[in-house]
């Protein structure tokens, strides 16, 4: 397992697409960042409250809050696009192997697709991590210079970093089990995209037809927990609820993709 | 004599239909196999049962005189159908990624690129190399930790003169000189036949029958032929002056496989006994033809 361990290693920190994804999320990131400002900037410029304050006198001094650089290290897990930039650098990384058919060099060698493919998730993971801790620093050191202000640590920041983390690695686990099963790059993109669009929106429906008081079907979509947990006023409550959503969305990606790669040992 | 592959009773089926049935075949060390059959009748499927690549439904699979399966397929090189190679990638890089499966060092990289002629491709990219570059750069990989048996999937298809015979060439100096084990398929019996030391022939799934090199140029040399109207009666009559092992009959046509300056004797005797010769002559048979009688077209 380690040799498969070091060439899926080697293969990622020699991938192009790795470096160019991590600068595309960082720039996206940073310009996501570097419009809010400049929105920020204008909405509370004085001409501007003015213009409104004429048609609304309730309008307070400040329109938008300022952030700070731990609050947009927070929400850029939800904000800024880099499940998408993972999903990409995640099919390509893994189809080039199935288009290339390299998997056969490495099970002649003796190793189990089973084995391969708990490297290749693994591996997977590190970049996931990688990826976006970059992302975090960067943000957190942009909004910091931009606002001039650090913010303030509280009580859940901690928890509630490492379970953005956690999702992210879940979202990187979803990616990994659709590639696997699709094996191409553009039809597992295509699926992707349309399922992260229409997955809420079938719940909403549901929620609609059911009109359940209690339950909100959307909190079952594991990109809502997601959202909900990506400000600074979260719950330790709310961190629980996303924790176990994000456990059984890892359990359940992990099964399907050991069944899958189990059905491919043919 | 010690064996790198041996197969027991090998079946695989994929639904309904029986692509390996019940294959046993021995390859010894030093052979250069030949694994001859059309396309479609399961060379390659048996190559991947070798592999790991498939799981055989029945059958016993056994390396280098029994060792363990995982442990032995690490000595074991191999190209099946297309070389799996990273495009986008050099000569050099590829090997540099696949040496981490073997803990090949830079040095044997560079010794096994120089000695299949890819030594000096720099960064040209292996979507660059033409077929027979990128056939080269597939037994490099295969090459890597110093395997001692080598499993080859038609390697020469596709190729030019020139790309057939640097990889006949490649084959012959790795048996000679490494003391590698091959085993290679094709369905141009002609190209084998300058390398292969030993052949098995597969039709249908069916392992037909396994033969040295010596043994099928005999089968292939100059016989007698005899057409004529009463086989059977001809056959016990030659049998009085041939050993009757010598003697065949196929699609009522005898062959003999002696007495090829006898054919004046023979004429002679079956004409005296009331048997009617059509025609009497010298006969052989090419390669290609054995193929075909022995796979069936």
């Amino acid at each position: 397992m380690s040799k498969v361990f070091s060439f899926e290693l080697h293969k990622l920190f020699r991938s192009k697409s790795f470096y160019i994804w991590t600068v595309i999320s960082i720039a996206l990131s940073t310009l996501f960042l570097v419009v809010s400002f400049f929105v920020y900037k204008t909405v509370n410029s004085e001409a501007f409250i003015l213009a409104v304050q004429e048609s609304d006198p309730s309008t307070n001094s400040l329109i938008m809050q300022p952030e700070n650089g731990i609050i947009s290290m927070v929400r850029f897990f939800a904000k800024s696009p880099i499940a998408f930039c993972i999903m990409v650098f995640v099919y390509s990384f893994v189809c080039d192997d199935f288009e290339n058919e390299i998997l056969k060099n490495v099970i002649s060698k003796g190793y189990s697709r089973t084995v391969i493919f708990i490297a290749k998730y693994i591996t997977l993971l590190i970049a996931s991590c990688i990826i976006t801790a970059l992302n975090a620093i960067i943000v957190f050191a942009v909004s910091t210079a931009l606002y001039g202000n650090i913010g303030e640590s509280y009580g859940t920041l901690i928890p509630q970093m490492l379970l953005l983390f956690f999702g992210i690695m879940t979202f990187t686990g979803l990616f990994f089990m659709l590639c696997t099963i699709v094996k191409k790059n553009a039809p597992a993109v295509i699926i992707s995209i349309l399922s992260l669009l229409l997955l809420p929106q079938a719940l909403s429906l549901v929620n609609m037809g059911l009109k359940l008081k209690n339950f909100d079907f959307c909190v079952l979509w594991f990109g809502s927990q997601f959202d909900s947990i990506s400000n600074a006023n979260v719950t330790a409550g709310m961190l629980a609820g996303a924790a176990v959503c994000f456990v059984i969305y890892f359990i359940i990606t992990y099964i399907v993709l050991i069944v899958s790669v189990r059905k491919m040992e043919v | 004599m010690s064996t790198v592959l041996k197969t027991y009773n090998l079946n695989k089926k994929y639904g309904s239909k029986l692509v390996s049935n019940n294959i046993s075949l021995t390859i010894n060390r030093g052979d250069i196999y030949g694994f001859v059959g059309k396309n479609g009748a399961g060379k390659t499927t048996l190559m991947r049962q070798v592999l790991g690549m498939a799981f055989p439904t029945d059958g016993i699979i056994q390396l280098f005189d029994g060792e363990p399966l995982d442990l032995a397929r690490r000595k074991i090189g191999s190209l099946i159908e297309a070389p799996a190679v990273y495009k986008k990638c050099s000569a050099y890089e590829n090997m540099k990624r696949f040496a981490f499966l073997c803990n090949s060092s830079d040095k044997q990289i560079k010794d096994i690129l120089d000695y299949v002629g890819l030594g000096n491709t720099g960064n040209k990219t292996a979507g660059q190399f033409s077929l027979g570059m990128r056939q080269r750069l597939g037994i490099a990989i295969a090459l890597l930790g110093n395997p001692e048996f080598l499993i080859l999937d038609e390697p020469i298809n596709g190729l030019d003169p020139t790309g057939i015979i640097e990889i006949r060439d490649l084959i012959l100096r790795l048996n000679r000189d490494k003391g590698i084990t091959f085993m290679v398929s094709s369905h141009l019996l002609e190209e084998l036949s300058k390398i292969a030391t030993c052949y098995g022939f597969i039709s249908e799934g069916r392992l037909i029958e396994e033969v040295t090199a010596k043994e099928l140029a005999e089968k292939c040399s100059d016989r007698v032929k005899i057409e004529l109207d009463n086989p059977e009666k001809a056959i016990s009559l030659l049998s009085n002056s041939v050993p009757q092992d010598m003697i065949h009959l196929h699609e009522g046509i005898i062959y003999i496989d002696t007495g090829l300056d006898r054919t004046g004797e023979f004429n002679k005797m079956l004409v005296k006994n009331g048997v009617t010769v059509k025609q009497i002559c010298l006969h052989s048979i090419k390669l290609e033809d054995y193929f075909l009688r022995k796979v069936g077209v």
